[in-house]
């Protein structure tokens, strides 16, 4: 049996919760997971990427079909509520204030994201991903090997991976989808293996490599297992901003460990695991088990398969039944799918 | 390496405007194109500040004028300051009154100002970290020094010795950074040069001061050119100065390219 946690952790720029760029969502009815980065230099991105994440999660589109949504039905919804959004936000302001919103409108022209959505595939055994821009995923085995997925620059020197985080990056826009090209996107499918499984934007990811730069292989595990509630993490993150560390922007981690137990129990069908009051806990456990919802699962990468060449982690002959461990889920601002 | 201080609330940077209010900035509505353009560029410079409609003060913003005299008009200012001033309907700069063009150049009189002001604004900088963003100044005029009585040339080397002490003050994110725009149509046009101007007449002249006086243009700054003015218009070694430039909402772009830190933004650690 394969039992799947996940914990979730955002912080904004200045560690308040009334505004942050970045977004998640997760829906474990079909165990859909996202992140997505605001883009700073646009107008109003947080509706871009809240929407962006909500969308991937709730609706069962196969993962090699989301870039083509984006430039069609869901391009034009997305375009409807950012447009929405801002006329929301802009009849809160009057006189000068106005001008500056105005002006700012005018000066960027439109909202944008980037994004980093996972489908884990109990059919296939896999791990489905879309990426656009330098929002990152890592996937770390039992082994302890690291692979990073990003639609971002990225070679392969001495002890590991070099990123180039560029100035401007990929990204969804409003209005404008080809500016996101297909050929922009990272898409792909890996086999699943347990271990981690982390989404990142890139306030986070810069420094989880700057960590990992430094020798610390165990950073995976201290984020799991250390830091166990938002306040830890917030004071963590404050201590390492005020030492000067990459850790300055919004920051969103999904986090996701994947382990394999014996396959004792029978399976139970349609019991929920959702809980009303889980939404803003800053420490929940819920370890109840449920069967996925696996109808309407078709999500297939027939030509753009990306098999990572460290896929050498322990991996389930049988992936048919899927326990779900909702644990310590420290969020807020973020979105889970009843 | 430096120039790497992004600028943030807990590490806001400091911008100073020095502006020549001689005379001869009465004329073909010099002062006119460059206030409009000051005030166009502080207000993109809060809205930029801005994204969740309230200002965050990621800088500071002193104006200096100068002329036979040298007036702060702006005094170390914060976005949410200078938003509010707005806001209540009050101008930064008005020809009649705080920018009313007279009398000679005081360059170096100017530059001394703005050092005076620099050493202020990082004497009162308390960032979490100890790290201070290097300060810029963009100095915008349309003639060269001149100090009434004094020689030509006495009045050139005042003002190149104060821009050199100006440039020579450090942060731990680097020296202070001039950039010079020279705005006198009929000179030489000069956008961000990589050699000396050469000559020996009055015009080689000025345009040597401004060169010598002026900051060499960091990586960073480079990048941020291609994004805001045109791509490679500045060079590896490029200077920080341009002359007799024209074109509608260029003196506009040249300040607000002068106003913003020049932070490279590439990640190459290796894991």
């Amino acid at each position: 049996m394969i039992n799947i946690h996940f914990k979730s952790y955002i912080i904004g720029k200045k560690v308040e919760r009334d505004y942050c760029e970045d977004a998640w969502a997760v829906n474990l009815d079909c165990t859909r997971f996202a992140v997505a980065d605001g883009v700073s230099n646009s107008f109003r991105p947080e509706l871009v990427s809240s929407f962006l994440v909500k969308e991937f999660v709730e609706n069962n589109i196969a993962v090699v079909d989301w870039s083509k949504q984006i430039g069609a039905e869901t391009g034009r919804k997305l375009e409807k509520s950012w447009k929405e959004g801002v006329k929301n936000f802009l009849n809160r302001f009057e006189g000068f204030g106005h001008e500056i919103q105005e002006l700012r409108l005018q000066s960027v022209g439109a909202g944008a994201s980037t994004f980093c959505g996972v489908v884990i595939n109990t059919e296939s055994n896999s791990l489905d991903y879309a990426i656009l821009g330098d929002s990152c995923l890592f996937i770390i085995n039992d082994g302890g090997k690291y692979d990073i997925y990003t639609s971002c620059e990225k070679h392969k020197e001495g002890k590991g991976w070099i990123v180039d985080f560029p100035d401007t990056t990929a990204c969804i826009q409003v209005g404008n989808y080809e500016s996101a090209s297909f050929e922009s996107w990272r898409i792909g499918s890996t086999t699943l293996q347990t271990g981690y499984i982390l989404l990142m934007t890139d306030g986070v990811s810069k420094w989880f490599l700057q960590e990992l730069s430094k020798g610390r292989r165990d950073i995976t595990e201290y984020l799991w297992n250390v830091l166990d509630n938002h306040e830890e993490f917030t004071n963590y993150v404050v201590k390492c901003r005020q030492e000067g560390s990459p850790l300055s922007d919004d920051i969103t981690i999904l986090m996701i460990k994947v382990t394999q137990t014996e396959d004792t129990q029978s399976e139970q069908s349609d019991k929920s695991i959702y809980k009303e009051d889980l939404e803003m806990s800053d420490t929940v456990e819920d370890t109840s088990e449920a069967s996925v919802n696996k109808k309407d699962k078709k999500d297939t990468i027939p030509n753009s398969t990306d098999i990572t060449e460290n896929a050498e982690g322990k991996r389930s002959d049988r992936f048919g039944k899927l326990k779900l461990i909702i644990s310590k889920i420290i969020s807020f601002n973020g979105y889970r799918r009843k | 390496m430096a120039y790497q201080q992004g600028w943030s609330e807990n590490h806001p940077g400091h911008v100073v405007y020095l502006l020549d209010l001689s005379g001869s900035m009465e004329k073909n509505g010099k002062i006119d194109r460059l206030i409009t353009a000051v005030n166009d560029v502080v207000k993109d410079l809060i809205q930029e500040a801005a994204p969740s409609g309230l200002v965050e003060d990621k800088l500071t913003l002193t104006i200096i004028g100068y002329n036979s005299e040298v007036k702060t008009i702006i005094n170390n200012k914060t976005l949410s300051q200078l938003y509010s001033m707005l806001s209540d309907g009050k101008s930064l700069l008005d020809k009649e009154t705080n920018a009313k063009p007279r009398s000679q150049t005081y360059t170096a009189a100017g530059l001394r100002a703005v050092a005076k002001d620099i050493r202020s604004w990082i004497d009162i900088q308390n960032t979490p970290d100890g790290m201070i963003p290097a300060p810029l100044v963009v100095h915008v005029t349309d003639g060269y020094p001149y100090e009434g009585n004094e020689s030509d040339d006495s009045a050139f080397a005042n003002a190149l010795a104060a821009a050199n002490e100006l440039k020579s003050i450090t942060t731990s994110d680097g020296n202070v950074r001039l950039f010079n725009i020279h705005i006198e149509p009929g000179m030489p046009t000069h956008t961000f040069p990589t050699t000396r101007p050469t000559g020996t007449g009055d015009v080689e002249k000025i345009m040597k001061f401004l060169f010598d006086s002026a900051s060499e243009v960091d990586e960073g700054a480079k990048k941020n050119a291609d994004l805001l003015l045109n791509s490679g218009v500045v060079k590896t070694g490029s200077k920080f100065m341009v002359s007799n430039i024209s074109g509608k909402g260029l003196l506009s772009k040249l300040i607000r390219f002068g106003s913003i830190p020049g932070k490279t933004n590439s990640y190459l650690e290796t894991l």
